[in-house]
């Protein structure tokens, strides 16, 4: 608990102070869209693709096979 | 301006159901019967129904033929223009029968030719049509992604992960589609139970000795079969083909015909997806019905990283825009 406080201190003061930490951010709010389009509709991982088989034949535009 | 507001009612209900003149229209192309083909202009990846009057009894030769895609940009070009199936249909009615599904939608061409009097033949032009719940789900992708890019651009933590909520559940819903494993990966799950190609002395072969070798979508395969019986041909069997889609145990093609002298199952075909298949054969011979089938297998054809940079470009577009109007808005969170 005691760990976790500071934890939290040493992120708010970070946060604060840090504008690498508001960088970091923003690379991930321009991110997660292509990351999850990514994942959803193009990835080759077999589980991946698998899982999502019938997503990727839903629509007009992406190819599956 | 009182009186426009008292019509407003009035023109609404006009217009509703002048838009619904419009759309039976519509709904009937992929609904109500055609001259032809049931429903009048075939869906993709559902079975539809071919009969046409030749008006006499006999072989047929049936070719149906792609000749173009819909728009490579928003369609996805699975069967490339070209021929999808060739194969003899046998009629003692006069009318020529086929069932068929097709793997993409796009512009086709069937001829349907007596195989003694070639003159005497038929060719009919027809369209196959995008199932709706694609479009459905085109415009749902592309709203979500103009949301998300939307939030996004805000910062707007809490709501961009409902959205991805929604996003995720909504393009979850089932379809139509073909849908599969990885095919030629790992062993197919299916229920259908195995048929034996022989059956007492009657025997069902490849005529070239093994399975057909090709990818789905393409050029047509060699499923040329062999009805024998003891080694000698059987001749002027009639039979019913059936060619099961093993995964989901339903038909993709359905034909009536008669085995010609050499005994022989014409059928070229490009199967509309790339899975295993058993090809269910029904023969009366001599009296008696057999079952017989053999097995084949189509290969998958795999997404081009063309195709897929410009499905993913494509979607980027309300994505972008999203996050530019999130971003003029400005920062909520």
């Amino acid at each position: 608990m005691n760990i976790s406080i500071t934890m939290q201190q040493g992120m708010a003061k970070s946060h604060a102070s840090t504008p690498l930490k508001i960088w970091a951010e923003r690379v991930l709010w321009l991110a997660w869209i292509p990351m999850v389009l990514f994942t959803v509709f193009f990835a080759s991982i077999p589980d991946v693709h698998n899982g999502m088989h019938p997503v990727r034949h839903s629509t007009t535009i992406v190819q599956c096979h | 301006m009182s009186k426009v507001k008292w019509l407003l009612p009035l023109l609404l209900a006009g217009l509703v159901i002048a838009s619904g003149f419009v759309f039976v229209k519509y709904y009937n192309a992929y609904e109500a019967p055609g001259e032809h083909w049931t429903p009048a202009s075939p869906i993709a990846h559902q079975m539809a129904y071919f009969s046409t009057p030749m008006g006499a009894e006999g072989d047929y030769l049936v070719t149906i033929e792609k000749l173009s895609s819909k728009s490579p940009l928003f369609f996805v070009e699975y069967q490339t223009p070209g021929k999808v199936l060739e194969m003899k249909v046998h009629s003692d009615d006069g009318l020529v029968r086929l069932q068929q599904q097709f793997a993409d939608e796009g512009e086709y061409r069937i001829t349907v030719q007596h195989s003694i009097h070639p003159m005497h033949k038929e060719v009919i032009d027809f369209t196959v049509q995008t199932p709706l719940s694609k479009y459905n789900n085109d415009v749902l992708l592309f709203i979500f992604l103009l949301a998300a890019g939307y939030l996004s651009g805000k910062r707007l933590r809490g709501l961009a992960v409902v959205c991805l909520m929604v996003f995720g559940g909504g393009m979850a819903s089932p379809e139509q589609a073909v849908a599969h494993g990885m095919a030629g990966n790992q062993q197919v799950m299916s229920t259908v139970m195995q048929i034996g190609n022989e059956v007492d002395d009657i025997a069902l072969t490849w005529v070239s000795g093994k399975a057909p070798i090709g990818e789905a979508n393409r050029e047509p395969m060699d499923w040329r079969m062999q009805l024998t019986k003891v080694g000698s041909p059987v001749k002027r069997a009639s039979y019913d083909l059936d060619f099961i889609h093993l995964e989901s145990g339903l038909p993709v093609l359905h034909i009536e015909g008669v085995t010609t002298d050499h005994g022989m199952i014409d059928l070229q075909y490009s199967p509309p997806d790339g899975t295993e298949y058993q090809l269910q054969l029904r023969a009366n011979i001599e009296g008696r019905m057999y079952h017989l089938a053999l097995n084949g297998e189509a290969e998958a054809i795999r997404p081009t990283a063309g195709r897929q940079w410009a499905s993913f470009l494509l979607m980027m577009i309300p994505v972008l825009l999203g996050i530019f109007w999130g971003w003029k808005r400005g920062k909520c969170g």
